[in-house]
């Protein structure tokens, strides 16, 4: 089994130290807060290099073969080993006669040897160590062969898994020493803004596992099914997960963050009128309730007094966020990029959602409030469509837009590429385009292609009229029918080629004499 | 995926109650891993075009070149894509081609394999399914399927010389010394003049040169159309040299029909009741004699997919396709064993003036009696049991 040595012993092991680093941070600067005096600097460096020694003496294990008791006693060497460098780390920057002090009383009071500080250390070490075995182990499998086992979790779960939890866990932490226990619970205080460092670099290396993991994945699963891979694609996946990560990071920090907390507002705004309303109509409930009891308790001789009901002050609606002063062009630029992005997310999302589940829209089409809808939104789109024709005819011919009536041919254009950008169709489609693009423009001149001609005809046709461009017409003739009738695909020279000819069977077009019996002329011919 | 959306609202969640900025631009960065996840993959997808290339036709024994162009048309690269091009086993070994490849923008990759065409048949070569996704393993990845393209190859053929039959009328016994009707465009040859010779028939040239008078020869004008009629269905082989007999058969056909349109340059037709692939079902081939290589090509097609089919009642079938030849034509009948309804049959056919030749495809020789009856009639039987036998000539 082929595999990166570079990856296995270096990019693997330093981006699990890094990762298990950046969560001892966190919970370091976490229990700082209760003790400042302790060494946090010591610890973080405890986790790191407690993940590396995880990872390098799993694969050494299984290396050598251990088993058994011979792995008990590996772990147990270690575990002290852990526990010794850290006491050993605990006394750096001491004195030396402090130090000696400290070791001669050792044997007279030996709970000194392992005080509060180191203790939470060792804890925190063993947590690195034993999460960065787990990783690699899991590592280590994958693309190996599930265990029937009810509890049995695939590799790549469980290094996702692991991933998310430890990063839900490291934002916990961070965030809480950032704003402090107390202010937890005050949800009405401003934003903390400024970079966490640790929490970018757990994602970006964790975000950058991942690639790595799938490539892994899909290594081991080409190699089972004897995929033939070629070398340069290693190299290539490096290359675009980079880039991929690279384009979403820009993307997520270009994004402005001032506008989620005010849509949060906007929410707690929205619940708070649902509650208000709902209020209201529960008092108003009450209120009739009482009076239909009203009569009824009159009869059975009750001394009713009326008690002024008293449905109490409305609760106050929280009032709209402000929004400071006046936006600079940047922040303009911003806010437009972050509502075009969540638009476009949702409506892509939403769009997604339905075209995966086409019986749903089907169900859902069949409401009849919802046909309703779509009649009345087709009625209106017909309406538009007849505004627009007015506007066409009365816009001077020369800036006029291709008339739907005025012959076959244009509307397939139309037809075809309701809404396109040239460079987003393919080959084919391209060349389908050219020759419909002039179908189009010889009919707008009055040499409209009859439904009966074949393209070789209306080529033959029309070449008649234009024999400076005949050779160039019988090309894109041929394009066409070879893009719109074969499977073949077109190259890039013939692409080329096919586009100059449209261009040049444009300018003839141009200098065609316009002739205004169009289609009926044609038929008269 | 739903793990990742749930893990997504986690953190918003989180964000919306610790409200740290940075902690937004976190939820942003695994919204847009997970939107472009979902957007490069389709849109890497939508934009592959893949393209095979190679001889739809081939004769047994041939090896096929094919080539599987794969291109991305985007500006998008595919950061990685599996192609699984599903090749028939007779065909192929493995019966697959199995690639990874990453294709930048506007990239192109070619993949080459070959078709070994050991075996006449009908194949689908494909379908093609691709298969491409993300780099980070957050979205399922997308399949597409290119549909299958159709290659047939056609059974081996063997030259009639080596069958040592005769050439010029492979199998027809005509009467030539009473010939009906003649073609006066066919000289066979000369002999001398006898008395009541047509004066019109005296060969001058032969005579001049050779002193007494000769008169010309012609060939005998009944119809030279040649139907084959190929036995397959399944009652007719023997269970345990089924398979051989079958192929061998369908080789005769093809060496028969080739000879007659190739070399004699006459027509040939074909009549036989069998399974066909491409409709999935028992299917009646009926191809009336034309002369032309492109019937030829059709007839072979025919022969190339066929397979054995269910029991149907061969003598009817001879019967039946015979209504409309014409008096004088030669029926070729390949079958896989001797029986009294085909000797019935042949009889039948061959009172009704047809010229009748039997091939057995069997082991063993035919047995006394229908060779007696077959010559009786005049009725060449062949048998041919072995590929050498087919090469070496009866």
């Amino acid at each position: 089994m082929s595999r990166d040595k570079w990856v296995d012993d270096v990019f693997r092991p330093l981006s699990v130290a890094g990762m298990m680093g950046s969560i001892a941070l966190s919970f370091v600067n976490l229990i700082r807060l209760f003790f400042p005096s302790w060494n946090g600097a010591y610890m973080v460096v405890a986790c790191v290099l407690a993940a590396l020694e995880g990872n390098y003496s799993y694969r050494l294990i299984r290396a050598r073969g251990l088993r058994g008791s011979d792995v008990f006693r590996f772990r147990a060497i270690e575990i002290a080993l852990f526990l010794v460098l850290l006491i050993i780390g605990s006394l750096m920057g001491v004195a030396w006669r402090e130090v000696w002090t400290e070791l001669r009383a050792w044997p007279q009071e030996p709970w000194r040897i392992l005080d509060l500080e180191v203790g939470y250390a060792f804890v925190l070490t063993l947590l690195s160590w034993t999460v960065s075995t787990r990783t690699t182990y899991d590592l280590e499998r994958i693309g190996e062969p599930p265990v029937k086992d009810k509890y049995y979790v695939y590799p790549v779960d469980a290094l996702t898994g692991r991933f998310f939890w430890g990063g839900a866990i490291l934002l916990w932490t961070a965030g809480i020493t950032r704003i402090g226990i107390s202010a937890l619970l005050n949800l009405s205080r401003p934003s903390v803004p400024g970079l966490v460092l640790n929490v970018l670099v757990y994602f970006v290396l964790g975000l950058v596992m991942l690639g790595q993991i799938q490539h892994a994945r899909l290594a081991q699963r080409w190699r089972k099914e004897r995929v033939n891979v070629p070398k340069e694609l290693s190299r290539h996946w490096v290359r675009y997960t980079l880039m991929f990560l690279g384009l979403t990071g820009l993307i997520a920090f270009l994004l402005p963050t001032g506008y989620t907390l005010p849509l949060l507002d906007v929410v707690s705004i929205v619940i708070g009128v649902l509650l208000y309303v709902f209020n209201l109509i529960f008092q108003l409930a009450v209120l009739l309730f009482i009076l239909a009891l009203t009569p009824l308790a009159r009869l059975l001789g009750a001394d009713l007094q009326r008690q002024p009901i008293d449905p109490g002050p409305p609760p106050q609606l929280p009032g709209a966020t402000t929004g400071g002063s006046a936006p600079e062009w940047f922040q303009v630029v911003r806010s437009v990029a972050f509502w075009g992005f969540a638009l476009s997310a949702v409506v892509y999302i939403v769009r997604r959602y339905l075209e995966d589940r086409p019986e749903l829209v089907e169900g859902v089409m069949t409401l009849k409030p919802l046909r309703a809808v779509g009649r009345i939104l087709l009625a209106i789109r017909r309406q538009v469509g007849r505004l627009i024709g007015v506007a066409r005819r009365r816009i001077p011919i020369r800036i006029r837009f291709p008339d739907r009536a005025s012959g076959s041919d244009p509307p397939a254009v139309e037809k075809r590429f309701p809404s396109f950008r040239l460079g987003g169709l393919s080959r084919e489609d391209r060349m389908v385009y050219y020759y419909l693009s002039i179908l189009r423009r010889a009919a707008l001149r009055g040499y409209p292609r009859s439904p009966s001609q074949t393209p070789h005809e209306y080529d033959a046709k029309l070449g008649s009229y234009l024999p400076q461009v005949d050779e160039e017409l019988d090309r894109l003739t041929e394009a066409f029918v070879e893009a719109r009738y074969s499977k073949h695909l077109v190259d890039a020279a013939e692409e080329r080629q096919v586009q100059a000819d449209w261009k040049t069977i444009k300018a003839a077009l141009r200098a065609l004499r316009p002739r205004s019996d169009g289609a009926e002329g044609e038929e008269a011919e | 995926m739903r793990k990742y959306l749930a893990y997504l609202l986690l953190l918003f969640i989180i964000a919306a109650i610790l409200r740290i900025d940075f902690y937004f631009t976190i939820v942003y960065l695994f919204f847009a891993v997970y939107l472009m996840s979902q957007v490069w993959k389709r849109q890497s997808v939508n934009q592959i075009r893949a393209e095979r290339q190679f001889t739809g036709r081939a004769f047994s024994g041939h090896s096929v070149p094919a080539k599987l162009t794969v291109r991305n048309e985007g500006w998008l690269p595919v950061p990685w894509l599996t192609v699984h091009e599903s090749l028939p086993v007779e065909l192929s070994t493995p019966p697959f081609l199995r690639q990874a490849a990453v294709l930048g923008p506007h990239g192109e990759r070619e993949f080459s394999y070959r078709l070994d065409c050991r075996h006449r048949g009908y194949y689908r070569i494909g379908p093609l399914r691709m298969e491409a996704g993300d780099m980070l393993g957050i979205t399922k990845p997308i399949q597409v399927e290119i549909e299958p393209e159709p290659l047939i190859v056609y059974p081996r053929v063997v030259s009639l010389q080596e069958l040592g039959l005769p050439t010029r009328s492979p199998l027809v016994a005509l009467p030539a010394a009473t010939p009906l009707f003649e073609d006066p465009s066919r000289v066979m040859g000369v002999r001398s003049y006898r008395q009541g010779d047509s004066p019109r028939r005296i060969h001058w040239t032969a005579t001049a040169s050779t002193g007494e008078l000769v008169v010309k020869q012609y060939e005998p004008s009944i119809a030279r159309e040649t139907l084959i009629c190929l036995d397959l269905s399944r009652e007719s082989y023997e269970l345990r040299r089924r398979y051989t007999a079958v192929e061998l058969a369908i080789v005769v056909a093809a060496s028969l029909a080739n000879h007659i349109i190739v070399n004699d340059g006459l027509p040939v037709g074909l009549a036989t009741e069998a399974w066909d692939p491409l409709a999935d079902k028992q299917t009646r081939f009926f191809l009336p004699p034309r002369s032309e290589r492109a019937h030829l090509m059709s007839l072979l097609e025919i022969l190339a997919r066929i397979e054995l089919g269910e029991a149907t009642a061969f003598p009817d079938l001879l019967r039946r396709e015979s209504v409309g030849l014409p008096w004088g034509a030669t029926l070729a009948v390949i079958a896989g064993q001797e029986s009294k309804p085909l000797f019935d049959s042949l009889v039948t056919l061959r009172r009704a003036g047809f010229a009748v030749a039997l091939i057995l495809v069997q082991p063993t020789y035919p047995s006394a009696e229908a060779r007696h009856r077959a010559d009786v009639l005049g009725m060449p039987v062949h048998r041919i049991w072995r590929e050498e036998e087919l090469e070496k000539g009866l």
